[in-house]
């Protein structure tokens, strides 16, 4: 008779039920009080979300006492457009705004030195460059969570970057791909309490509905399934409207983009 | 997807893979799919044998994962930007073209995209020990606009050779030369010194060919291609720019518009390739011809161009220039 065990080291088990600092009341205008550990999260958009994604990266790593969350993230750059030093830009001059308001001005640089090196050794990158490596990178994710423990936020940008590279003569609908790719990312990463936020191209859909029709998002973390679906749309004037659903609402926010910070209307 | 060899690991002998294969086991992601125990059962190897396996397979294929104070001590080191020579052009695209990214130039037939390629080749090569890879897809590279540009800026005919010398050419017709020639490149089997740029002239030119085939195939060997440019990018530091052309189309059928009756219709200007590679390149440079009634400092046969800058990051943040184009070049 076959015994079903899952085989874990000692490390293993002790980072599943270490508690680790959740992400919950992180970035509010989103989430409000979410997200919670295990939550999937799904940006979209046909103009380019990066400056969103941006400046959820730099909120969630910058320090409790600013105003941040110093939490550990993971991104996965399959795309290759998120800029690395633009994220250090930001970071920097998110960290220079908030230091400015405490600290005298011959200690600020000091601060903000030290302060981004704190930020920049929780954030954790992988390029991806081909489709086998996606798939070996997302199965190895259980010893990446395992190595790094303070890991509460996966990010994948984008999710279907190698989608038409992996078709052959027989084409995988466009939502079942997505919905494969996360119940293996479900599987690998249900063990260790983290959320998980990945980016797609308003245009990768299998179907025309409006985004009102396609699948609700669920309370609970349920397989294959989305706990926040976040819309972003240019809405002229240099203003970009935010429309985020969960199970039980849908609220729409504004922001602008100036001087490279985003700000909320 | 990566089929299972026996270069993956010495226990997986030709008798092991023909095994998981007669089980549907064929490809690496495949077998680390599959629960350890039961290959175990399948191949007669112990589970200690197995999960070194899958530990050869993770540490061959995984991408390698590094935190961001390794990253900035890397960047800070790299250049970021390819002088393109063109003054105002670098100022709109923040310093050149740049490193690591690919790049897209597009225009409508006639605006001026090849000429400001051959002059952004020339500016790159001359005075600095840059090599531009150039792939014709068109098979109307002109050596001799070159050297009209090179003339135009005062080289010598030695200064001219030791320019032309640095820019290679390679003339591709299919997408899978294409393909093959990156893998190359990736693979070093094919090696250019101090190479800083790849320019491709143009890529609709070979997807044309791919048009209206139903299984997509086309698409297939573009996300391939696309893989391939950002790992040259990011592993070579190297810029790749794409010239391409753009469409023009009216909606209205064009029977009701010889009919002579009043129309008014809007004339709408593409991006070729379709949606899958609208999101590719970080920066698009966007040429339009200025039909101005009285251009200025042109020769006859030059025309002025606004070169209209767009990240693919922030869509909505334009900056634009104005370029003097004719038969000496770009300014």
């Amino acid at each position: 008779m076959a015994i079903n065990f899952k085989l874990e080291t000692g490390i293993q088990l002790l980072t599943r039920l270490l508690k680790k600092p959740g992400i919950e009341n992180f970035y509010p205008m989103l989430f409000e009080k979410g997200p919670k550990q295990g939550d999937i999260i799904e940006l979209f958009s046909n103009a380019g979300n990066s400056c969103l994604l941006l400046d959820i990266i730099c909120e969630l790593l910058l320090p409790v006492e600013l105003g941040g969350v110093e939490g550990s993230i993971l991104i996965f750059n399959t795309d290759g457009n998120l800029d690395f030093m633009i994220i250090v830009e930001s970071l920097k001059k998110k960290l220079l705004t908030s230091i400015k308001k405490g600290v005298c001005e011959s200690k600020i640089d000091y601060y903000v030195d030290n302060a981004l090196q704190v930020a920049l050794k929780k954030m954790f990158f992988v390029e991806i460059f081909d489709a086998t490596q996606f798939s070996i990178t997302i199965q190895n994710l259980e010893s990446v969570l395992s190595k790094h423990s303070s890991i509460s936020l996966v990010i994948f940008d984008t999710l279907t970057a190698f989608y038409w590279s992996e078709q052959s003569y027989k084409i995988t609908k466009m939502d079942l791909y997505i919905k494969n790719l996360l119940r293996i990312i479900q599987k690998v990463t249900k063990d260790y309490k983290v959320t998980v936020l990945y980016t797609r191209p308003e245009y990768f859909s299998s179907t025309k509905e409006v985004i009102e029709n396609l699948e609700p998002c669920f309370e609970f973390q349920t397989l294959e399934q989305l706990n926040y679906r976040i819309h972003m749309m240019y809405a002229g004037d240099a203003t970009y409207e935010v429309v985020v659903r969960t199970h039980e609402k849908q609220i729409k926010r504004h922001f602008i983009v100036c001087d490279g910070f985003i700000t909320w209307l | 997807m990566q089929k299972l060899t026996s270069l993956d690991h010495t226990l997986l002998t030709k008798s092991v893979i023909k095994t998981l294969a007669y089980n549907n086991i064929t490809t690496v992601f495949e077998f680390l799919q599959q629960d350890a125990e039961k290959l175990s059962t399948l191949t007669k190897l112990n589970l200690c044998q197995i999960l070194d396996i899958r530990n050869n397979i993770f540490t061959k294929y995984s991408a390698p994962l590094v935190d961001g104070l390794f990253l900035l001590s890397k960047s800070a080191t790299k250049k970021r930007y390819i002088d393109i020579g063109i003054e105002s052009l670098n100022v709109v695209l923040g310093g050149g073209i740049p490193v690591g990214y690919i790049t897209e130039l597009c225009g409508l037939a006639g605006s001026g995209k090849t000429q400001l390629g051959f002059q952004l080749v020339v500016n790159c090569v001359r005075e600095t020990e840059n090599t531009i890879l150039f792939i014709d897809t068109k098979g109307d590279f002109d050596a001799v606009r070159i050297q009209k540009i090179l003339d135009n800026l005062g080289c010598s005919h030695q200064e001219m050779a030791r320019a032309l010398f640095k820019i290679k050419i390679v003339q591709i017709w299919t997408m899978e030369e294409l393909i093959e020639l990156f893998k190359k490149l990736k693979n070093k089997s094919v090696n250019i010194e101090n190479l800083a740029m790849i320019i491709i002239d143009s890529l609709p030119c070979l997807m044309f060919q791919h048009f209206g085939d139903d299984n997509k195939i086309g698409l297939t060997y573009m996300n391939i291609f696309v893989n391939y440019c950002r790992y040259l990018c990011k592993n070579h530091d190297i810029g790749v720019l794409c010239i391409n052309i753009q469409t023009r189309w009216v909606e209205q059928d064009i029977t009701d518009y010889i009919d002579g009756k009043d129309q008014t219709y809007v004339e709408k200007q593409n991006r070729c390739l379709g949606k899958y590679w609208q999101h590719i390149p970080a920066v698009i440079i966007l040429i339009e011809r200025l039909k101005l009634d009285k251009p200025i400092n042109v020769r006859n046969d030059g025309f002025h161009v606004k070169a209209t800058v767009v990240r693919s990051n922030e869509i909505k943040l334009e900056q634009h220039c104005i370029l003097t184009v004719d038969s000496l070049g770009v300014r």
